[in-house]
């Protein structure tokens, strides 16, 4: 059907009524709020080892080269991929169709939430989809300063941003899992069976201790 | 309000609730304008029948000043249903009137007379069945639990599964007696693995289902309305 | 009709008998319902949980009101993204479209991640039918799919299977014996799937919900088959019906709050995927295409209709898993793409009553599903006035008016009903004494087939109050 005559049959379906304002305020709920950042990344670490996801704390950007390499040295694992920008010299490897003989890969999160365990993932000319989905491992690196309280704080300030969305945001909260087995609840499907995140405790975002941007600050 | 399956099938749950009540000082009246508050054919899709059914029964009941019904279902028809069925009809105001003043058996005891103890004794191992309609529409659950709690010697033991349906759902019952059947199966199932000796309920039409499906499994457990061990039990 | 109707009673109740037979079904739907209900009961009963829902009921319910709107937002910034998007007024249309589109691109074997939509227009026979191969890669349906089944429940379609079953059909299509462990049938789920996802032409998914100020479409997932889909393919389909968007990201926090609790058990699926348009030009991976067919087929009809709420479902399966009669008579009794309460609503809606006649009579009205709803829909109250239709379309059986229409003659009529009562109840307690009520026979035999008839006093309460020493009020 023609877009027109489409969108004019749901109109001429539609009560709309006088109690339907014409633009919605924005969902104002009663929202985990934690004081201080120690808080946010006690919970963060909390939420990622519920959820099955293996997760440490570093000081800097360095210290969790270290700790992946450390990892790598402990699994056997030869070959990353990753983003340039990521690229450390002796572990990287850049992806190939083949990706999925890759053992992991790394990505750094855009945001992550405290509150569930989510680390955020965007696409861009460096940062492919493949990274944090086609190997049976998957690492995020994730700064405090993007950190924030909830999802919903993450989703508003997504909302609110100027320019047009990536083409691909992935919100990740742990390794694939299904209970589709006679409700069995089973760890690694499609996608990775593995996910590590390294936070590096480097302080919060600019504008104080809280992480989240609100509207009041 | 006594309810029509109350009226014709279980008058001495009737009977009970009035003694209780009078012997906790209220002056009980029975108008004998009331006969079906029109939940059976409302629920059956019938809106016109229902209508019709429940107009004389909002006439019934004009005078009284409290209408306590020994149905939580039937009470739930009245308050939360018959002001929407009689909206924009002559008897919107009568129906919205009566929805007001009517309340389930022992959410009066409770809520409207303030009972805290009973002089009451029974003793058995009881459980306990909250009916559907009562629980969801009306929000009555721990009124009778309450009530429970103070019959002396009454041992209560939680029922598994006690907010699922026993399988009634009016005329459900026998429109889809297959799924009926076994839906009270479960039930069933529940109340024998409690071990008690006693069922107590506050919906004739529940426990009409449920007592049926237990003598036909050869079940003696024993089934009253709240009203009557209230009644029974009451020391003189 | 009145033929019609008996061989749909007919057809209705074989399908409810075979489920109430099947052992191994009442076994597993029980338990997923009791497995459910422990994890989402607790936090159902947070107040956080109930603002949510009603933010939930409030977004949806604007959205709707001005859902003309909110398409036009959406497609023009589907397609300002690179995207396409197509108008499809009916199954056969959106069918048409996709079908279309996979002869133009000679998609030879196509992989598809879950999307009820995409069972309700019909989409696998017809692309089967040009050649191409279909593949389920969502766990549940890829179990379906090799059991040749439909949906048993709408987030986990699988759930009536046992793990003997699973395993047998896994071992069958891998030409060997697997173990009966759920991870082992899972391992070689993934194994046989994942040469699909990276040689298939062709991804379509389904969409949990559209966002429209930025054309973005977000799937709720848990297994990575979604993002696989719509990552790995050149060309990416979503079919999504008309009624599944919300005005702004920031629309998606209580959603997200409520879905994967009453969907999955569990605070946060592992992974909420936001699309919008295909790859950019300097990407490496991701669809080249993005098509994005938004699907009406009936929707339309029910806005601004008293059933408008059933459009804001967000397809938690929360009624299923507390429905006591889903939980006899499981999803395939339903014969309808969507089962349980929501399917007892939405399906007559969408195919006619016709269709359906059954469905909206196999309730007890007990609420549990209206009790439960994450969208707060009045389920119950829309199964109830389903039967009103059915009454006012005259299909209810003559037996049943007539009755009624007595019942009602006598109720009007106090001195009457009391006249019936002092004849008709003494003859009742003297059939009950002889066991004439006992034995499933006669007028009561749908209550004495499965059940004793109650013992009947013989006298009715107003006979009985009327003897009684009177206490009248002062």
């Amino acid at each position: 059907m023609q877009r027109r005559a489409f969108l004019e049959r749901l109109r001429s379906h539609s009560a709309r009524g006088e109690t339907q304002p014409e633009v919605l305020a924005t969902p104002d709920l009663p929202e985990l709020r934690l004081l201080s950042s120690q808080e946010r990344i006690d919970l963060f670490m909390a939420r990622l080892s519920e959820i099955g996801v293996v997760a440490h704390l570093v000081a800097s950007l360095p210290d969790a080269r270290e700790a992946v390499e450390r990892l790598l040295r402990e699994r056997a694992w030869g070959s990353v991929a990753c983003a340039p920008g990521l690229s450390w010299q002796g572990i990287a490897e850049q992806w190939t169709v083949e990706a999925r003989e890759v053992a992991m890969g790394l990505s750094e999160a855009e945001w992550a939430a405290a509150e569930t365990g989510t680390v955020v993932v965007k696409t861009s000319a460096d940062e492919r989809r493949g990274y944090s989905l086609l190997p049976s491992a998957i690492g995020v690196i994730v700064r405090e300063g993007r950190l924030r309280d909830t999802l919903g704080d993450v989703l508003r300030e997504i909302a609110s941003e100027e320019g047009p969305l990536p083409s691909c945001l992935s919100f990740i909260s742990g390794p694939s899992s299904t209970a589709d087995i006679a409700s069995i609840h089973v760890v690694g499907v499609h996608g990775p069976r593995e996910v590590f995140v390294w936070v590096i405790a480097d302080g919060p975002a600019p504008g104080g201790d809280r992480g989240s941007r609100r509207h009041d600050e | 309000m006594v309810t029509c399956l109350g009226d014709a099938l279980f008058p001495r749950v009737g009977l009970a609730a009035a003694r209780v009540l009078g012997n906790l000082g209220v002056a009980v009246d029975f108008p004998p304008g009331q006969t079906c508050c029109g939940q059976p054919a409302f629920n059956a899709g019938q809106r016109d029948v229902a209508r019709r059914v429940a107009r004389p029964f909002l006439r019934a009941f004009a005078d009284s000043e409290y209408v306590v019904s020994i149905s939580g279902s039937c009470a739930a028809m009245v308050r939360e249903e018959y002001p929407r069925l009689f909206a924009g009809h002559a008897e919107e105001a009568t129906a919205v009137h009566l929805a007001s003043r009517t309340f389930e058996f022992s959410e009066f005891l409770v809520d409207v007379l303030g009972v805290t103890d009973l002089p009451v004794s029974r003793h058995a191992r009881a459980t306990f069945h909250h009916s559907c309609h009562t629980r969801r529409l009306l929000g009555v659950v721990e009124q009778p639990v309450r009530l429970l709690g103070m019959v002396e010697g009454l041992e209560y033991v939680p029922l598994t599964g006690a907010d699922r349906c026993c399988g009634f759902g009016g005329t459900f019952a026998v429109k889809m007696p297959e799924i009926s059947t076994a839906m009270v199966d479960e039930k069933v199932d529940h109340i024998v693995e409690t071990g008690a000796d006693l069922l107590i309920g506050l919906d004739m039409s529940c426990l009409m289902n449920i007592e049926g499906r237990l003598r036909r499994r050869g079940r003696a457990i024993e089934v009253r309305h709240l009203a009557e061990v209230l009644a029974a039990g009451w020391s003189s | 009709m009145v033929v019609l109707s008996a061989a749909s009673r007919q057809a209705f109740d074989a399908r409810v008998r075979d489920a109430l037979a099947d052992e191994v079904l009442q076994k597993v739907v029980a338990e997923g319902q009791d497995y459910m209900q422990a994890l989402v009961e607790p936090v159902r009963a947070e107040a956080q949980w109930a603002a949510a829902v009603d933010e939930i009921a409030r977004i949806r319910a604007h959205t709707l009101a001005h859902l003309d709107r909110y398409v036009d937002e959406f497609a023009t910034n589907v397609e300002a993204r690179g995207g396409k998007v197509f108008f499809a007024a009916d199954a056969a249309e959106a069918r048409r479209y996709v079908v279309d589109l996979a002869q133009r691109q000679r998609a030879k074997l196509i992989v598809k991640s879950k999307s009820m939509v995409t069972e309700e227009i019909e989409l696998n026979p017809a692309l089967e039918s040009i050649g191409a191969k279909v593949v389920e890669t969502d766990l549940g349906e890829f179990i379906l799919q090799l059991a040749h089944e439909k949906p048993f429940h709408i987030v986990a379609p699988a759930i009536h299977k046992s793990l003997e079953q699973i395993r047998e059909l896994f071992s069958t299509a891998a030409g060997r014996e697997l173990k009966a462990d759920a991870q082992a049938l899972t391992e070689y789920a993934r194994g046989a799937l994942r040469e699909q996802f990276f040689a298939a032409d062709m991804g379509i998914s389904g969409c949990n919900f559209g966002v429209a100020a930025s054309g973005t479409v977000v799937l709720v997932t848990n297994e990575g088959n979604g993002r696989m889909t719509t990552t790995l393919p050149r060309t990416h389909v979503v079919v999504m019906g008309v009624e599944r968007l919300v005005p702004t990201f920031a629309d998606l926090a209580p959603i997200l709050k409520v879905l994967p609790w009453a969907g999955a058990g569990e605070r946060i699926t592992a992974y909420v995927t936001a699309i919008t348009g295909p790859r950019r030009d300097d990407e490496a991976d991701g669809p080249g295409e993005l098509h994005v067919v938004i699907v009406d087929n009936g929707r339309s009809r029910i806005l601004g209709g008293k059933y408008e709420k059933i459009l804001t479902c967000i397809r938690c399966g929360a009624c299923l898993d507390v429905c006591p009669v889903y939980r006899k008579i499981g999803g395939h009794s339903y014969d309808s793409v969507y089962p349980g309460p929501i399917g007892a609503v939405l399906s007559p809606l969408l195919d006619g009553l016709a269709c359906h006649a059954e469905l909206p009579f196999a309730s007890s009205l007990c609420g549990a599903c209206t009790e439960v709803c994450s969208a707060g829909i009045p389920l119950a109250d829309y199964i109830r006035q389903l039967r009103e239709d059915s009454v006012s379309n005259g299909s209810a059986p003559t037996a049943w008016r007539l009755g009624f229409q007595a019942f009602a003659a006598a109720a009007v009529r106090p001195r009457f009903w009391a006249a019936a009562e002092a004849v008709a109840l003494p003859f009742l307690r003297l059939l009950s004494e002889r066991g004439a009520l006992f034995n499933g026979r006669g007028p009561l035999a749908a209550w004495t087939r499965g059940r004793d008839f109650p013992r009947a006093e013989g006298t009715s309460f107003r006979s009985q109050w009327r003897r009684q020493p009177k206490r009248r009020a002062s």
